[in-house]
């Protein structure tokens, strides 16, 4: 008996099963408390990548399995891989002038305005 | 295996089926039209993404600039009402994934509660957020001109807290949008108008909603752990 074309759910969907969302739900609780833990340590610039890092696993967990990205397409592989690409780039660029600023002196912070609401932070 | 010409056609079961929307005239097959929509979703989502890249590059920039007055912000900021947020979205995001591993399974109901189930966590989510604004705005913490906290009143803190409202503001925006979709979802899935074949808004609401989790996952380091 011939195929007819593959129905709405291809047979790949069934790759990630209720018990796979449950475990990433169990990995995602536990780096939480991680990240927060290793916060608490308070190690300086350790602390931003720590973070980060797990910011990242994090997402990348989310997206492979809650969002099926293991079942994707190539296109749509190809569109999150290149807007993570521009929006590094953006970032670096972005970051890279302040932190690399050495032919002038900074300008001097802007004084405070006076607050536009007296008493907003007053009981 | 080869067909004989006495073979009856073989029946698309998402083409039988009692929910099957219009077939788009593009489209061979119902599995293509699901496959593109999804993709339509994705290219959208990444343009969210690159829009929420404006803010975080902004971050990065000022907290090069006035790295000190950042971290005595993060310090003022509230890390326990952060913390408890992210771990209420990081839990809808996994009922929203459960409930389109249920519509994928043909099981619709049980897809439609669980859809409620992420709605009403996706509420508390808002109310801590409100609770947290509150909190901050009696300390002065407010963003832009508003601001009149006396204890940080250096400029690195004053951007920090406007830029903590404008992310979490656009994020929580997001989230109300997020909470509309899941329950138009909702809804149809409560009416049984979705199966295993015919589901993609279900789909699309949950991948809004991963985003809405994605964003938060970085927000919260950002805002409230890299003191």
């Amino acid at each position: 008996m011939a195929h007819a074309q593959t129905p709405a759910q291809a047979p790949a969907h069934h790759r990630i099963t209720a018990r796979t969302n449950l475990f990433v739900w169990v990995a995602l609780v536990v780096l939480t408390a991680l990240s927060y833990g290793a916060s608490r340590l308070h190690l300086g610039t350790a602390d931003i990548v720590i973070a980060l890092v797990i910011a990242t696993i994090k997402t990348a967990l989310v997206m492979l399995y809650f969002m099926h990205v293991l079942e994707e397409t190539f296109a749509t592989r190809a569109a999150i891989g290149l807007a993570v690409l521009l929006f590094l780039t953006l970032l670096l660029i972005t970051v890279g002038d302040p932190l690399t600023r050495r032919t002038y002196p900074r300008a001097p912070a802007p004084p405070a305005p006076a607050p536009v609401l007296q008493g907003l932070g007053a009981d | 295996m080869s067909a004989s010409p006495d073979t009856p056609e073989v029946v698309d079961p998402a083409a039988a089926s009692p929910v099957a929307p219009g077939l788009g005239d593009q489209y061979d097959t119902y599995a293509r039209q699901h496959r593109a929509r999804l993709f339509g979703m994705w290219v959208f989502l990444v343009s969210e993404l690159l829009i929420f890249a404006g803010l975080f590059s902004l971050y990065a920039a000022y907290r090069a600039e006035y790295g000190a007055d950042f971290a005595a912000g993060i310090e003022h900021n509230n890390a326990t009402y952060g913390t408890i947020n992210t771990l209420v979205l990081i839990t809808s995001s996994f009922t929203v994934a459960a409930a389109v591993h249920a519509v994928r399974g043909g099981r619709t109901r049980t897809a439609a509660r669980l859809l409620y189930v992420t709605i009403a966590i996706g509420a508390v989510f808002l109310v801590i957020k409100g609770l947290e604004y509150s909190t901050h705005l009696h300390e002065g913490f407010a963003p832009g001109p508003y601001y009149s906290n006396t204890e940080l009143p250096q400029f690195g803190a004053r951007m920090f807290f406007t830029l903590y409202y404008i992310a979490t503001g656009l994020h929580g925006l997001h989230v109300v949008v997020g909470l509309g979709l899941l329950a138009f979802v909702a809804w149809k899935a409560h009416r049984l108008r979705y199966d295993e074949y015919h589901h993609v808004g279900v789909e699309m609401a949950g991948l809004y909603w991963h985003l809405v989790d994605v964003i938060w996952i970085f927000l919260w380091p950002v805002l409230y752990l890299m003191g």
